[in-house]
């Protein structure tokens, strides 16, 4: 009974003390457990490794019940060392070498995987390695990030008992357990300082939109300024005339600051010399302002200003109400609330007034500084367009002088073409004198000429008008000339009886030889011969007449008589007496 | 006494004397052939020198000629040319006459009126006078010629 007690009883002891080591098994499980839910829920609180790792080493060195415990935490090449049950001088010690250490774990750089799990070393040869404390009996490494990397060593147990494999398990649990907590306090850090990296961003960022709209007004501002200046030297480079420009300018001034009321002056050398422009409500304010008085207080205020405009080409902006109030009122008395002073060459002055402004915000220095470059290009305009209407008149002045000049010239060539033609006639005066006056002491051809040319004028003048006159050419010349006869036949004639000679002679000439029983019948004697003897000759009668010389045809003449007498036989001696005498006939004296 | 001749010869007072005596001369023989036209064409054609359609002309214009050469000698206007135009006239009718004396024409000179004594060699010798005197004119005559009076001044505007 006893023996089948004992089994039994054995039995029941057995599956007691299995039920106990089962019950202790379980325990230290749970503990187990509840130390790695403790670390976990422990180190899930600090946000930066250090203090993880600080708050590590009880957790892992309490449940195993280990004499000391340290830490090194290598970041960024900086080493941070915990420790638990050391004393300051092994703490240092690590603080100095722990980065040795550390390398000897990571060498180099390696490259860490996401799914990397921490390095357990356990062992009492350890407790010999010259790098660490004396009695160490296991090593963690962790790498937590590349650059981050941190190692933990404990010492022995109290119980100075080896490492059970259930309490390498929980080491390497809590391991595990430290190097999430560790990860995900670098990360926490990381995304900390990427916060706040990106904090400071937005703030810059923040500041610079700020600039960037602050500069996008100034750009704007800038932008208005250029195109009112663009648009202002566009307008008045299109306009010649300085009264135009004026005109413009103002309006343009007016529109762009919002004025409603302005005017500008602007004075010549001359005291006559004023071109003034208003614009406002008042309209006698133009005439006030081209008055002396005007010009004087606007010429003053030059005076005045005459260190800040030293030259011409110069502008002065006039703020202060002393200065203004000095100035031609604009409407009514109302001061100028801003002018501007301006000078030009060849001694021009102006000034121009500008106020009512529409809006009470005062002109910031951006606007003024516009004003004035608005003037210096005003300016410069104005001056082109009165160097243009200098030149203009210049040119005109230059045309009216090449008018003056031309007709001059003209009279001028046509002085010097009268001179020449005087000349030319003096000459040939001279000419003239000298010829007459050496003519007077020679005989000339020409005066031989117009002697005979004058004898043949008034000769034939006188003979026409004469009653005594003559015929010029004999008339014999157009006459048929009469019938001849030969000397034989007319001796013949003569033999027989039944013809009369004629000599037509000259009575000195029949004197001096004849044709014997010739009948002198010259022409002075005609009638009184042919009465006495021949009036009574039968008119058949045959009449031989002759008698010619190369001076004259007396025998044509009187037998042209004979023929009026009614005599129509007649015939003329062929030769004459000449042609008788060399017949032999014989001449009779 | 020779050197007082030949001053004498030379003096333009001699010349003045010629050139009125020449001109007068001309002026006188002149009127009357003018007035008888006609009978100067026969006096003209007597000499028998002249073709028969130039008589007429020769004797309405010689006596003009004559008239105005001896107005210019008296007034003593362009003296040198009516000289040498008379001088000419001198000479042509002293060939004429020369040459009808050759001839034996029973002719008269004509040279004043119609009827005259027959030409002779007087007639030639006196014609060679009055040439003598005219080409003294012609040289030696300076005194009171008119065209000198008024050109003197010209000349004068001249220089």
């Amino acid at each position: 009974m006893s023996t089948k007690k004992t089994p039994a009883i054995a039995k029941a002891s057995s599956a007691k003390a299995a039920s106990q080591r089962q019950s202790l098994e379980g325990d230290r499980q749970l503990f187990h457990l509840k130390t790695l839910y403790e670390a976990s829920w422990v180190l899930s609180i600090p946000v930066n490794p250090e203090d993880i790792l600080k708050q590590f080493l009880p957790i892992a060195m309490g449940p195993l019940g280990l004499v000391f415990g340290f830490a090194i935490l290598l970041r960024s090449d900086k080493v941070h060392v915990e420790g638990l049950g050391l004393d300051e001088n092994t703490i240092s010690h690590y603080k100095s070498t722990g980065a040795d250490l550390v390398s000897k774990f990571f060498p180099d750089k390696i490259t860490i995987e996401p799914a990397s799990r921490p390095t357990i070393l356990v062992g009492h040869h350890l407790a010999n390695d010259p790098n660490l404390s004396s009695g160490t009996t296991s090593i963690i490494a962790i790498p937590i990030e590349e650059g981050s990397y941190t190692v933990l060593g404990f010492g022995p147990k109290l119980s100075e008992q080896s490492y059970g494999e259930d309490e390498i398990e929980l080491l390497q649990g809590l391991a595990t357990i430290l190097m999430a907590a560790l990860k995900k306090a670098c990360a926490d850090e990381h995304i900390h300082a990427l916060n706040a990296d990106l904090n400071i961003k937005n703030t810059r960022m923040k500041q610079t939109l700020e600039r960037m709209e602050k500069t996008q007004k100034e750009l704007n501002r800038h932008a208005f300024q250029l195109q009112t200046l663009y648009e202002t030297s566009l307008e008045l480079s299109s306009i010649n005339n300085p009264e135009s420009i004026l005109n413009a300018f103002i309006l343009t001034l007016m529109g762009t600051f919002s004025y409603s009321s302005g005017w500008i002056a602007l004075y010549g050398p001359g005291s006559d010399e004023a071109d003034v422009i208003y614009r406002g409500p008042d309209q006698n304010q133009k005439n006030l302002l081209a008055s002396t008085k005007s010009r004087k207080k606007i010429l003053t205020r030059f005076v005045a200003l005459k260190d800040k405009m030293p030259q011409n080409n110069q502008s002065c902006l006039l703020e202060d109400a002393e200065t203004l109030s000095s100035l031609p009122p604009i409407n009514n008395n109302q001061v100028a609330i801003l002018a501007v002073l301006f000078s030009l060459d060849q001694g021009w002055r102006g000034a121009i007034g500008l106020s009512s402004p529409l809006s009470d915000t005062p002109l910031k220095d951006e606007m003024k500084r516009l004003i004035k470059s608005l003037t210096g290009n005003f300016m410069v305009t104005l001056g082109n367009a009165k160097h243009s209407q200098l030149i203009q008149n210049l040119n005109s002045n230059l045309a009216a002088r090449n008018v003056e000049l031309q007709g001059t010239l003209d009279e001028l060539t046509s002085a010097k073409q009268e001179i020449g033609i005087l000349t030319e006639a003096k000459e040939r005066i001279i000419g003239l004198v000298h010829g007459e006056v050496a003519r007077v002491w020679r005989a000339s051809w020409l005066d031989v000429c117009i002697i005979i040319l004058a004898g043949v004028v008034l000769g034939t003048l006188f003979n026409y008008s004469s009653p005594s006159g003559i015929r010029l050419v004999p008339q014999s010349l157009f006459e048929p000339a009469s019938v001849m006869m030969d000397v034989h036949a007319a001796n013949r004639e003569a033999q027989k009886g039944t013809a009369v000679i004629i000599d037509c002679r000259p009575a000195e000439f029949y004197m001096q030889g004849h044709i014997p029983n010739a009948l002198n019948l010259p022409m002075n004697l005609f009638n009184f011969v042919y009465s006495m003897k021949l009036a009574n000759l039968d008119p058949e009668m045959l009449l031989i007449v002759y008698g010619r010389t190369i001076s004259r045809h007396y025998d044509e003449e009187v037998a042209r008589e004979l023929r009026l007498l009614g005599h129509e036989n007649i015939k003329l001696i062929q030769g004459g007496l000449a042609a008788w005498d060399d017949a032999g006939y014989g001449v009779a004296k | 006494m020779i050197e007082f001749l030949k001053r004498l010869a030379k003096h333009p007072w001699l010349a003045l004397v010629f050139r009125l005596y020449i001109g007068g001369l001309f002026v006188y023989a002149a009127m009357y052939k003018i007035n008888y036209a006609a009978e100067f064409s026969s006096t003209i054609a007597s000499y028998r020198l002249v073709p028969y359609w130039a008589v007429n002309a020769l004797s309405v214009f010689m006596p003009w000629t004559e008239i105005i050469c001896g107005g210019l000698l008296i007034l003593g206007i362009r003296v040198k040319s009516a000289a040498a135009v008379i001088t000419a006239m001198l000479t042509a009718f002293t060939i004429a006459i020369a040459i009808n004396l050759f001839r034996n024409a029973p002719i008269s000179c004509g040279c004043f009126h119609t009827i005259e004594d027959p030409i002779s060699w007087w007639t030639v010798l006196r014609d060679l006078s009055w040439i003598g005197m005219t080409m003294h004119v012609y040289h030696f005559d300076s005194v009171f010629q008119t065209d000198q009076l008024f050109l003197g001044k010209l000349k004068r505007i001249e220089s």
